[in-house]
């Protein structure tokens, strides 16, 4: 009864938003429109994106309209974590906190590159929830990066990297906050209600051990991380993988991890026909994809519903973005096809 | 009736007074204060100019509001720092003759303000390195022992030592992987957040275990040099720096307990008047000011005029104006006798009476106690509900007061009934006893329905006559055409009953349509009437409507009205019913406890339950059958500034 409660009117509001996702038939549009004018004018004519197109956007930049969309994105979190009070709303700022945590690596990424940070960027505006933005943006380089997080969660977790070398701290840094992130998500769930304790379960489950492959293949092959360090690394909860078997590739090699994971169902991570660096991160998502989308096949009361929309609608803006930008560097619409995350091939008219 | 006369009123006065003129009108506790400028504004402060205090009017026009003065803010802050120092709860004396003023405030707080805050500050640096010696000292191990010196470890040249916090997962980690690991790992004690590891390492290998020990988040416990001597050894060192340093705060905590002794009096003494003082500051956000004076807007019971005129004469160049007239609506204040009073929380709740209306809680109490002693009447549950609102009153007032009233109307009706916790035959029944003539207490119940109800239709009269509501008063369906109709309506179906015409049927009819016409044409003959035009609002089409649907829902409304009195009658037989089911399952268990039992959890059920029931249909009927035939409720509750209330 208490679920039916929660989300009668969330999953309702859900399904609506989510009956306002692009179909496979705008994509096929979006990709024969040669001029980004033309794009964004379709999508401001045909789809809801006109409330999100606004003008005054500056909409014939790509990366202003990607800032546009994600920003969107976060306003949809906010807007349905409304429906929720206590240890749901509590659950909803962790999630949000990701994207905190995206625009975190961002800026080690651009400090250590000796880049410029602009606002423009980021997912966030103004209100971080745990970080001062302006403080880090006065950071020279990455140790004082990491020293004007102090008096934030992440300084105690990302303390003892300063000085690190810089072509390794990126990686080191990606991998202590997500671990930081996942950790605090997962003790999360247990204060949630038992059947959605048991969903977010199964979904960090899955993203724990698609992470830990991840980080053991790109520790080996780019950043050379001992097999200690990558073990320790390492995410537990996960839901194929046991510490044993984690460790075991941990001490193999690439090929033979690339064949231990062939074996199991995460094979789609190693598709020996493209190129595996290019296609790791898309495999993963594809693989969520197709999860939220069976999600709304479901009539359940749960929190499966919400969490799936949102996460259809950030896949649905990075494949938004990943067609505007292949016009600008004239990637071949076949080709394109290869790049977004929902699958449209073979579904041309 | 019982809503009190009030009357408005303006003071001006200089400027300087202003502190203890507000000071003595929150003493007062019976001013209704208003936004003064509001009243400026709206040309509504009103007085007679004369010579002497031309000054004043003129200066009326450059009023403006009051800043509020922050400084009080930061007082109390330093006040309540003080009080959590010296752990003082208590709010201290409630005084309100002297009043200091901020600069005497600000010089007696400061007199000892520093010195506490010192030594407090002191305490604080001293518990948070009492803290870390703790944690230190509980890094140590009870029982492992190294044999030799730490002095020597940190000597190594080929060989690191480390010691330091690992967490659960980090610890298991470590387990799973020891045969990779090249470094002797000895578990040496537990803590709160995590487990204390020594580790020893070739040197050489140091950059691979640092960024090993990284990956595990290896929190380092580093020993200050000044420790020498065996893990042992510097554990007792610890240990008798922990004690040195308990003892010094033991010390302050001393200065500090000496430091209430002297000061907390003074201290309570100034809360009390910082307390005041921002009270003040509260109420200056409804009064004016101008460069020489300040105006204050309220409304006053009139009764207590005369009274608050003698506090303030005191102050000299002060004009205090009473305003009876005036289009404004003055906030009501409710006045009734004790036995009424409780049930003012059941007026409050529907709604506070406006000015002009007539305080409906005198016929309500009446006719609530009514009632519910006619639902729930028994001598003896009725004695019980009775205490329970003696009992309860000392918590809180009004519902003791409610319960006690509803309990005492239901013994009476015990006696009228003869009925004492259900039993019938224990007391004779004055009146009669509801199961044995079910259709007269049924009609009975209707009849007090028809009275109940003329009497609200009355009752609607006059207060349209006090609104001066003509279209609602003689036209209205709760005015005198619905009364008409209503009793021609009960005229006949009287007739259907007797068997005779009180009112010949012609003119019966005649007046019904008469009713209902002027019912649907209210607002034009209104208007004819008062000679206005045009005759109708805007939309007369939708007027019509309206009316006709109103219409019938008045005819609706006046059946069911009527019928629904029914279930006063209902519920005193249900009441004897239940019990009767409670003693025919104690007659069938067969044994004299177990009939007793069930017969006093019977009584607990009947209580409860029915109590509940009871009370809520009765609220009921007294808001929807006869609150919306004649009272309104969109009146402002009179709330006097005081000192007292949080506001």
């Amino acid at each position: 009864m208490a679920s039916v409660k929660r989300y009668a009117g969330v999953n309702t509001k859900t399904r609506v938003l989510k009956s306002r996702l692009l179909k496979k038939a705008d994509y096929l549009i979006l990709l024969e429109l040669d001029a980004l004018e033309d794009q964004v004018k379709y999508l401001k004519q045909n789809t809801f994106y006109a409330n999100v197109l606004k003008d005054d956007i500056k909409l014939n930049d790509v990366e202003s309209i990607e800032l546009a969309l994600k920003r969107y994105l976060l306003i949809q979190y906010k807007k349905l974590s409304k429906y929720f009070s206590n240890e749901y709303a509590k659950l909803y700022r962790i999630l949000l906190s990701r994207f905190e945590i995206e625009d975190l690596k961002q800026i080690f990424r651009a400090v250590a590159g000796g880049g410029k940070i602009s606002k423009d960027n980021f997912y966030f505006k103004e209100e971080y929830l745990n970080i001062d933005y302006n403080k880090l943006t006065k950071s020279n380089n990455t140790d004082e990066l990491i020293n004007n997080l102090k008096g934030t969660l992440y300084y105690d977790a990302l303390k003892d990297y300063v000085a690190e070398d810089k072509s390794k701290l990126t990686f080191y840094v990606e991998m202590t906050m997500d671990k930081l992130y996942f950790k605090i998500l997962y003790n999360q769930c247990h204060d949630l209600s038992k059947e959605d304790k048991d969903i977010l379960k199964d979904i960090i489950g899955a993203y724990i051990d698609l992470l830990n492959v991840e980080w053991i293949y790109r520790g080996f092959k780019f950043y050379d991380l001992m097999p200690e360090e990558l073990f320790n690394y390492s995410l537990l909860n996960g839901n194929e993988f046991d510490l044993k078997e984690i460790k075991e590739m941990c001490y193999s090699t690439i090929e033979d991890l690339k064949a231990y994971i062939l074996r199991t169902k995460y094979k789609f991570l190693f598709d020996e026909e493209k190129d595996m660096d290019l296609y790791m991160e898309l495999n993963i998502e594809k693989y969520f994809y197709s999860l939220y989308k069976n999600a709304f096949k479901r009539g359940k009361f749960d929190i499966l519903i919400t969490i799936s929309y949102l996460h259809l609608l950030e896949y649905e803006i990075k494949d938004i973005i990943s067609i505007m930008e292949s016009k600008r560097y004239g990637v071949s619409i076949e080709d394109t096809m290869n790049y977004l995350i929902m699958d449209i091939k073979g579904s041309e008219i | 009736m019982a809503v009190q006369k009030m009357t408005m009123m303006n003071i001006i006065g200089n400027i300087e007074d202003i502190d203890s003129v507000v000071l003595d009108v929150l003493k007062a506790n019976n001013v209704n204060l208003i936004s003064a400028l509001n009243q400026i504004e709206d040309n509504k402060f009103l007085f007679n100019v004369k010579d002497e205090n031309l000054e004043k009017y003129v200066e009326l026009n450059f009023a403006t509001s009051f800043k509020t003065d922050m400084e009080y803010e930061k007082l109390k802050k330093k006040v309540l720092e003080l009080k959590d120092i010296l752990h003082i709860h208590e709010d201290g004396i409630k005084e309100y003759e002297t009043i200091l003023t901020k600069d005497e405030i600000i010089a007696e707080l400061n007199g000892f303000y520093d010195e506490i805050h010192e030594v407090s500050e002191d305490l604080k640096t001293k518990k948070e390195s009492l803290n870390a010696l703790t944690n230190l000292y509980n890094s140590f191990p009870e029982t492992t022992e190294i044999p030799f010196p730490v002095e020597k470890l940190r000597g190594l040249t080929n060989v690191t030592y480390r010691m330091g916090k690992l967490s659960k997962e980090a610890r298991l980690k470590l387990k799973k992987n020891y045969e990779n690991i090249l470094a002797i790992v000895i578990h040496t004690a537990s803590t709160k957040d995590g487990e204390i590891y020594m580790m020893f390492y070739p040197s050489i290998l140091n950059e691979e275990m640092n960024r090993i020990l990284r990956s595990l988040n290896f929190k380092e416990i580093l020993i200050p040099d000044s420790y020498r001597g065996s893990y042992k050894e510097i554990k007792q060192q610890i240990g008798e720096e922990k004690r040195t340093l308990e003892k010094e705060i033991e010390v302050v905590e001393g200065t500090i307990s000496k430091y209430k002794e002297d000061y907390e009096k003074k201290l309570l003494f100034l809360t009390n008047h910082v307390d005041i003082k921002l009270k003040i500051e509260d109420i200056k956000e409804k009064l004016a000011r101008s460069s020489k004076y300040f105006y204050l807007s309220g409304w006053v019971p009139k009764k207590e005029k005369s009274q608050l005129e003698a506090a303030l004469n005191k102050y000299k160049d002060t004009l205090i104006l009473f305003n009876e007239e005036g289009d404004q609506h003055p906030p009501t204040k409710l006045k009734n006798i004790r036995l009424f009073r409780p049930f003012e929380t059941l007026v409050r709740l529907y709604g506070m009476p406006s000015y002009e209306e007539i305080d409906p809680t005198p016929f309500l109490s009446l006719s609530y106690m009514f009632l519910f002693g006619a639902m729930f009447g028994d001598l003896g549950q009725g004695f019980v509900i009775l205490l329970s609102g003696l009992l309860f009153s000392r918590k809180n007032k009004l519902f003791g007061g409610l319960l006690s009233r509803l309990g005492l109307s239901s013994m009476i009706f015990g006696t009228f009934y003869g009925a004492v916790f259900g039993f019938e035959d224990i007391i004779p029944a004055l009146i009669i006893r509801p199961f044995e003539s079910i259709n007269t207490i049924l009609m009975a119940a209707i009849v007090v329905g028809i009275v109940l109800i003329l009497i609200a239709y009355t009752l609607s009269m006059v207060n349209a006559y006090k609104r001066k509501d003509l279209e609602e008063g003689l036209f209205g369906k709760e005015g005198l055409a619905g009364l008409l109709f209503y009793l021609i309506l009960l005229a006949l179906a009287a007739s259907k009953i007797i068997g005779r015409y009180f009112v010949h049927p012609i003119l019966s009819l005649a007046i019904i349509l008469l009713c209902l016409l002027s019912m649907v044409f209210k607002q034009p003959l209104t208007n004819l009437i008062k000679n206005e035009r045009p005759l109708h609002g805007h939309d007369i089409s939708g007027y019509y409507v309206e009316s006709i649907f109103s219409l019938l829902e008045t005819l609706l409304s006046m059946l069911s009205g009527t019928v629904s009195f029914i279930r006063v009658g209902a519920f005193a037989l249900t009441h004897v019913g239940l019990f009767i089911a409670f003693e025919t399952i104690g007659e069938m268990i067969g044994h004299a406890a177990g009939n007793a039992i069930v017969l006093i959890i019977g009584n607990i059920l009947i209580l409860g339950l029915e109590g509940l029931i009871v009370f809520i249909q009765g609220l009921r009927l007294e808001y929807y059958e006869m609150f919306s035939r004649y009272y309104k409720g969109d009146g402002k509750e009179f709330e006097p500034a005081s000192l007292d209330r949080k506001k």
